[in-house]
This record gives structure tokens, C-alpha cells and sequence, in this order.
């Protein structure tokens, strides 16, 4: 097949935004495809090569790509690089620089679908020594055969920048009105993508057999499916209106998704968007592995922890496991929790059309047999004011808000539905300014920090009442040098039991005389049912906390306990940086 | 199964070394009973280099099954420049992967070089007819491009007759070279038609300088808008390296 029909099709595509004639445009390009090469026509037309679960990028630098068109067209680097300036499209540099071209070639070969498809793999699998030049040599091979739009969309798709503003569901469309004859046929597509999460796989199976052949299709364990969602509603009284009767309110942790298979041991792990992550978790697959079941596909939420306390970290800290190298060093110094919140096939059952009752009941009695994994925390309810304290209660522990879910729903695999449905809060108060608050206990350490403090207790002085209320517990941001100088002025202070100026609901290991001062950032100040400094002033039974807070690294010696940080001024910062959040 | 082809000289070798580099990075050479054969081009597909350098070239020269020996131009180069004047070199593979390179004059120096695997599709020679044939001192041509080169990166080249001249236009100014039959250095000019065709000069000087002293004449072909051919001898006995280039659309 001649790849200008291809290229063709996307020019008449960047020309409209309607999705009717997308849809037309595409379902007539299908329809010119011969069965053999449609699903490298679907992976081109999605600017792949492969789905990105297989992990092979093309991914050609913008820098390579001028290099190519310096040599191969007579186009100078200055030029170039002033029309890349210009339209801020290589693509586009391309066309213009083909269509300019004043040097002719020796031989010309056809340009063919299979051929530019071919020559993309080459280009991906050459690594290593040399790969740069031999990357440069496949892609002067192929602008040398381009026509100037040709060389538009092969560039376009090489950078990664082919938008042609089409939608999974508008190739299903495209696809089921060449194959079927009837766009209504799509739900039937649509099955398979999700659960194969692979439109060229989708469009030759209809192709080759027709609808008949998708039947035959079900789920792989280590061939990822398309994540179930969640609708979002920004009040409890609309959840309840909504869905009514008992529902499952669980933690919605800050943290990475994570769809997990295990294959006779054999692990594979994929993000939201269906990347290949395995390497990124070395850890979860060493425990995972350790199930001993042949087949099972669930889904978790990986959340960084603090060492010492095991508190959730925020998301950011799991950025540090996006690295190709010393993977281990980062397994090491941030290490996670893993949190089971479904499941989907299990020993050779799938369960997506189990209950989430069923498919809980069975992820307990994994985590049951396994101390390594987490399963998260979540509360059958039915009330409004049930959820809005969990809300609060899941906030201050570090997470983002709830997911609540329909007891009886089944796992629709790609859909968005009520079935799911999250919460966020509504306003939140950042930090702005960093706080002075004063050590009231602490809890021993694990580990490295055998015989020194894991987590400090600290609170804030309530003038009026001359009282010290807990507000956060901290385990972050100590070096070693200070958690030594720390644990031995601790050691003076330490007394049987709370000092009768302490206000604290928590139990700690050790009580202190209110007198060693730290400065402390933390994100904002949220609502907690735990601490107690601004008990009751915001809503009953709740105080104020500092959500996830951090030791600046000062020992405030020059500080008095009663001259640390206020509870009002900490109601003052709560008002003032309280802003709606936009979910 | 083995290959061994072996030199008095490193001459051949160094002149082939220079020429390929010139168009590509990974050439891939072919061995069989007949000699040894390259053809490739560059990554653009502008210029293409035919070589072919039969048995009869070699002191000694053994191919029972056919070589395909790709490997990295550079690597061989380096090996190929330790070889003295008159040192012989032979080349020799029993498998597809290793090159072994021996230099001999007294002491034995062995080399090895890891083959890699062809990126390259086989080529065909473009078949041409040309209208115009120049036989020239390679220094007069060398000469005279460079002459074109101090005001334009591409030369026009004119023929009629008995005369041809050499055009350079550049954004800095024009440059014109006549040569005629009579001229010293010019042993022949034929035209069938008149033709006239532009080149870009950097392929062109790139060649010549890989040439080196190796050709004191080099004959060149060419024609209306068509490629441009330079042929030269390789060895003693039947031995050629064809260089082509495709023309530029004109001559702005």
C-alpha cells in the first residue's frame, strides 16, 4: 500500500475538526487498506509503532531530525532552524524543505506503508554504539523516496507530534463502519479494545474474520486492560443522591496506579496509561511473585512512605523510581506501600463481572496470606456526614480523597460510569510561611533509627488557655547529625506521662516538657479528626493539622516553648490561603 | 570455508578505505570467486560507489563460497593505516564474524575486527547512456573545481564539441574555467549532444581528495540534466571504481 494514501488521509484530516467527517476520512482510508497492512495503518495513525505497552518508542530527537534534513535536502542549518522557529513544527520544516529541494537522487523506490512501518522499527530497535548515524542513514533513506507531505507526517509521526485530533472511539467508529457496515457494531469493538488496550490488534482481527473473530477474544494476564474510571462529584449529598443505600467509600491514595499481572510468577506491571513500568518496581514484582497463584491480574495504588513511620509521602516522591539506572538505590531510599484495591482475574476466573463485594472479599484473603501487601483502607457506609469525616479522615493521612463504590458494580474495563465515582475536597489553605511548633512526644525508630526518635509529636500554643495542642507529627527532613542532637536534648525533657499543658488524642511512646522548638513547612493545613489544636472551631469534633509536614533542618534555640507559632495564627493561615480546589 | 585475499601493498586498500568513507559509514563488501565487489550509496541516495577489484589483482586470492562482510569503515580504516609502504596485507574471514587482518614484513602483526550486520538493501547501478565523455588529468579537474569552489558550491558543467566549461554561481559572484581540447592535461572531449548539467561540488571535491595520487588520469561522463560518472582503475588488471552522482534540478 502506498503510504501517500495515507499521508493523504491525515492532510484531510488536519483540514477539519468535525468529527463526522474524521470519521468519514478515516473510515475511507480503512477502507483502502488492504486486511494485511491495517494494523500498521491503526499504530501509524496513532503515531505508534506498537501499543505503548510493548515499551518501543520511536521517538526521534527534534535535533536528529534537522541534522537529517540538513544532509539530505539543501536546506541550511540557519534556515532550518529559523522555519522551526517559525511554525514550531518540524513536520512542517519538512514539507517546505522537500518541496525546495534542489538535489535530485539516483535511484527511487516506492514509498510503501510497510516500508516507512519497517524502517520506523529500524529506527527504534538501533541502539548502542554508532545507533546515531545508523538512525540518520533509515531516515534520509526514506525523505530521499518522500513527496514533501509524505515527509510531513513521517516526520510528524517520528517526533511524536501527529495530532489528528482522532480519539480511540473514533477509529472503533471508523473501524466498525468498514468491517461491519453499521457504526452502531462499535460496542463489540469496543469490548475488545478494552480488554486487549490494542486498536491494531482490534482492526485485524474484524478485518480477517468480522465480528465473529472478536468473540474469540478475551482477557491475556500480562496483556494489559483498559483501567475502569471514575466520574467525579464535588459534594457528598450529590453522592448520596446519586447513588443511595450502602457504599464503599475507600481511600483514594496519592499515588501511582498500578495494574499488576502475575503469570506463573512471571510479573508485568502497567501505569494508567498503560506503559510497561515493571522496571520502575523491582520490589512489587519480587512480592508479587511470591502469590502463589498461576494466574491473577489486580490493581494497586503505590504510594512512597515515610522509612521510618510509614506514613504516606506525596505523589512527587515517586518520581524518583522513573529511572532507567541504580533502580535499587532508588527501591532503597524510597521505598512504598503497595495498596490492592481490585482485583480482575483470579486463578484463571475472570471477574469482571463479579460484584466489587465478591472481587474485595477475594483481595482480602490474598493480603491475608500476604503481610507484604496492603490492601486499601476503605468503610461500608450510608450516610452524607459518614462520608464527609472520612473525606477529612483520608485528607489528613496524606491522600487525595475518596473513591466511592457502587457494592454491586462490575469492572467495566475503559468506562467512566457512576459505577466509581471520586471525591475531592472542596477548598484547601496552603502553606505559605514555615512554622515554629514545640516537641510534645515522639515515637521510637525502626531500623536506622534504633535508639533515635522516628516521629516527633508537635504542637502549637492556644494563648488563651495557656495549653499546647497537637497539630502535626513529623518524621521528615532530619539528617542524621540532627536526629542524634535532637533525640539527646529529648532526653532531658522526657516525662512519665503528658504534661498537664499538653492537649493530645495520640498515643506516642514518649511524653516531653513542652520546650524543644523546630521550624516546620508543611503543604497546607488541613481538618483533622486527630489533632487538636482549633478543636471544634471549624466543624465539631475536628482540629486543624499540617498535612504532610517537613523538618526545615532549625532548632529553634533561641525560642521559648511560649513563644512558638499560635493556634489562632494558624486559624488566620487556614482562612487566609483557604481556596477552592480545582479537581 | 574460507576467504583470504592478500596485497604486496596497502595501496589499494588505503584508496579504497578513503573512497567509501566518502559515501557511507557500515559498507558491506562482497567476497566470491570472482574478487571482491562494493556497491552502495550514500543515506540520501545522491551518490553511489561501484567497485569492483577481481582475483587477478591479488598475490593471492582464495574464495570457495560467497562473503558478505559488513563492518564499520572506521574500525578497518585504523588497522589499514598501521600497514608501512611495503608491507602486504591480507585479509581473511572463515565466518561472518570476524575480519582477520594480517601485515607482514618481518614481524607478523595480527588484527581482528568484528563484522556487524547489513543495514543495506543490494543496490543496482543506475543504466546510463552518457552523452559526454572528458578523459582528464585528475589535477587539472581537482584544479579547476576548486577554481568554481572560491565563489559557489555547485559547478555547471557545459559541453559542445570540442570545448567544456566549468560554471560557478555563487551569492558572492560567478566563476567560468574553458577548457578545450589543445588545453595541456586534457586528453579527450566528446560530445554526442551538447549537454549541460549541474553538480554540488561537495561530493565532487570529497571524491577527488579521497582519490588522492593514486589516478593521474580519471575519465568522467555525463549528460543533459543526467548523473555525472567518474570511473577510475583499481589495481593492475581490470580493477574499477565507478563514482556517480545525481545532478542538482538546476543551476540557481
Amino acid at each position: 500500500m502506498d503510504y501517500s494514501v495515507v499521508a493523504q488521509a491525515y492532510e484531510d484530516m488536519e483540514k477539519t475538526r468535525k468529527r463526522l467527517e474524521l470519521l468519514e476520512i478515516l473510515a475511507n482510508l480503512f477502507k483502502n487498506t488492504p486486511s494485511e497492512v491495517i494494523e500498521r495503518v491503526i499504530y501509524l495513525t496513532q503515531g505508534k509503532i506498537k501499543p505503548d505497552f510493548y515499551g518501543i518508542e520511536v521517538g526521534m530527537s527534534d535535533k536528529l531530525v534537522m541534522k537529517v534534513l540538513e544532509k539530505s535536502t539543501s536546506m541550511s542549518k540557519v534556515r532550518i532552524q529559523e522555519e522551526y522557529k517559525k511554525t514550531g513544527d518540524l513536520g512542517e520544516v519538512t514539507k517546505i524543505a522537500l518541496s525546495n529541494k534542489i538535489q535530485t537522487t539516483l535511484v527511487k523506490d516506492r514509498l510503501t506503508v510497510e516500508r516507512v512501518y519497517s524502517t520506523f522499527e529500524d529506527i527504534a530497535n538501533t541502539t548502542g554504539h554508532g545507533s546515531v548515524d545508523i538512525k540518520i542513514a533509515h531516515l534520509s533513506g526514506l525523505l530521499s523516496d518522500c513527496t514533501p507531505l509524505e515527509g510531513k507526517y513521517i516526520i510528524r509521526t517520528l517526533t511524536g507530534i501527529l495530532r489528528l485530533g482522532i480519539a480511540d472511539y473514533t477509529v472503533l467508529d471508523a473501524l466498525a463502519v468498514t468491517y461491519t457496515g453499521d457504526k452502531k457494531n462499535r460496542g463489540y469493538l469496543e469490548r475488545t479494545y478494552n480488554i486487549s488496550s490494542d486498536l491494531g490488534k482490534v482492526a485485524k482481527i474484524v478485518a480477517e474474520k468480522g465480528l465473529k473473530g472478536l468473540e474469540e477474544i478475551n482477557i491475556v494476564v500480562g496483556t494489559p486492560i483498559r483501567p475502569m474510571l471514575a466520574e467525579r462529584l464535588s459534594s457528598s449529598q450529590e453522592i448520596i443522591d446519586k447513588v443511595g443505600g450502602k457504599m464503599s467509600l475507600e481511600y483514594k491514595l496519592d499515588g501511582e496506579r498500578l495494574q499488576i499481572h502475575v503469570k506463573k510468577k512471571q510479573v508485568s506491571i502497567f501505569s494508567r496509561k498503560l506503559e510497561n513500568i515493571t522496571n520502575h518496581y523491582p520490589d512489587v514484582s519480587s512480592i508479587m511473585s511470591e502469590i502463589n497463584i498461576e494466574n491473577i491480574i489486580v490493581e494497586a495504588e503505590a504510594v512512597a512512605i515515610n522509612k521510618e513511620n510509614g506514613s504516606y509521602l506525596p505523589f512527587q516522591e515517586l518520581m524518583h523510581r522513573r529511572r532507567k539506572h541504580k533502580i535499587e538505590e532508588a527501591v532503597k531510599n524510597y521505598p512504598i506501600s503497595i495498596n490492592l484495591f481490585d482485583i480482575i482475574f483470579f486463578d484463571n476466573e475472570d471477574l469482571t463481572d463479579s460484584s466489587y463485594e465478591r472481587r474485595r472479599k477475594i483481595l482480602n484473603s490474598i493480603v491475608k496470606k500476604n503481610k507484604k501487601l496492603d490492601i486499601v483502607k476503605n468503610k461500608i457506609i450510608q450516610s452524607a456526614e459518614e462520608i464527609d469525616n472520612f473525606l477529612e479522615q483520608s485528607i489528613e493521612e496524606g491522600c487525595e480523597g475518596l473513591v466511592i463504590k457502587d457494592l454491586q458494580g462490575t469492572y467495566r474495563a475503559g468506562a467512566r460510569e457512576y459505577l466509581w465515582i471520586k471525591l475531592k475536597r472542596e477548598y484547601k489553605s496552603e502553606m505559605s510561611d514555615t512554622l515554629d511548633l514545640v516537641v510534645i512526644g515522639a515515637i521510637y525508630g525502626k531500623g536506622k533509627r534504633v535508639n533515635r526518635y522516628g516521629a516527633l509529636l508537635l504542637a502549637a500554643y492556644d494563648k488563651e488557655e495557656d495549653m499546647f495542642r497537637s497539630f502535626c507529627k513529623v518524621g521528615t527532613g532530619f539528617s542524621d547529625e540532627q536526629l542524634k542532637i535532637i533525640y539527646e536534648k529529648l532526653q532531658k525533657c522526657i516525662i512519665k506521662d503528658k504534661h498537664a499543658m499538653v492537649d493530645s488524642k495520640m498515643e506516642v511512646d514518649v511524653w516531653f516538657k513542652p520546650n524543644i522548638v523546630l521550624e516546620i513547612t508543611g503543604s497546607e493545613i488541613t481538618i483533622s479528626p486527630i489533632h487538636t489544636a482549633n478543636m471544634n472551631e471549624i466543624r465539631k469534633d475536628f482540629g486543624l493539622a499540617l498535612r504532610f509536614p517537613i523538618f526545615t533542618g532549625r532548632i529553634r534555640e533561641d525560642k521559648m516553648a511560649q513563644d512558638i507559632t499560635t493556634t489562632m495564627e494558624i486559624m488566620n493561615e487556614y482562612r487566609k490561603q483557604l481556596k477552592k480546589v480545582i479537581n | 570455508m574460507s576467504f583470504v585475499a592478500k596485497t604486496k601493498s596497502p595501496a589499494e586498500w588505503k584508496l579504497i578505505m578513503n573512497v567509501v568513507s566518502t559515501i557511507v559509514e557500515e559498507p558491506s563488501f562482497e567476497a566470491n570467486a570472482e574478487g571482491i565487489q562494493f556497491r552502495g550509496m550514500d543515506p540520501s541516495h545522491v551518490a553511489m560507489i561501484d567497485l569492483n577489484w577481481p582475483n587477478a589483482s591479488f598475490e593471492k586470492y582464495e574464495c570457495d563460497k560467497e562473503f558478505k562482510l559488513t563492518l564499520r569503515i572506521e574500525e578497518l580504516s585504523k588497522l589499514i593505516k598501521r600497514a608501512k609502504q611495503n608491507n602486504s596485507i591480507s585479509i581473511s574471514a572463515e565466518d561472518d564474524e570476524y575480519l582477520i587482518v594480517k601485515l607482514e614484513n618481518g614481524r607478523k602483526r595480527e588484527f581482528q575486527i568484528r563484522l556487524i550486520e547489513s543495514s543495506q538493501s543490494p543496490q543496482q547501478v543506475p543504466k546510463l547512456a552518457l552523452d559526454s565523455r572528458i578523459v582528464i588529468d585528475k589535477g587539472v579537474f581537482e584544479d579547476t573545481l576548486n577554481d568554481v569552489g572560491a565563489v559557489a558550491d555547485h559547478i555547471t558543467i557545459e559541453t559542445n564539441n570540442d570545448e567544456i566549461k566549468f560554471i560557478g554561481n555563487g551569492d558572492a559572484g560567478k566563476a567560468e574555467i574553458t577548457l578545450n581540447k589543445s588545453d595541456e592535461g586534457v586528453s579527450e572531449i566528446s560530445s554526442k549532444v551538447e549537454s549541460k548539467a549541474t553538480y554540488s561540488l561537495q561530493y565532487l571535491l570529497s571524491i577527488l581528495k579521497a582519490i588522492g595520487t593514486t589516478a593521474e588520469t580519471i575519465s568522467i561522463e555525463y549528460s543533459n540534466k543526467m548523473p555525472f560518472k567518474i570511473e577510475f582503475r583499481l589495481g593492475e588488471v581490470g580493477g574499477y571504481i565507478n563514482f556517480y552522482l545525481a545532478p542538482r534540478i538546476d543551476d540557481r
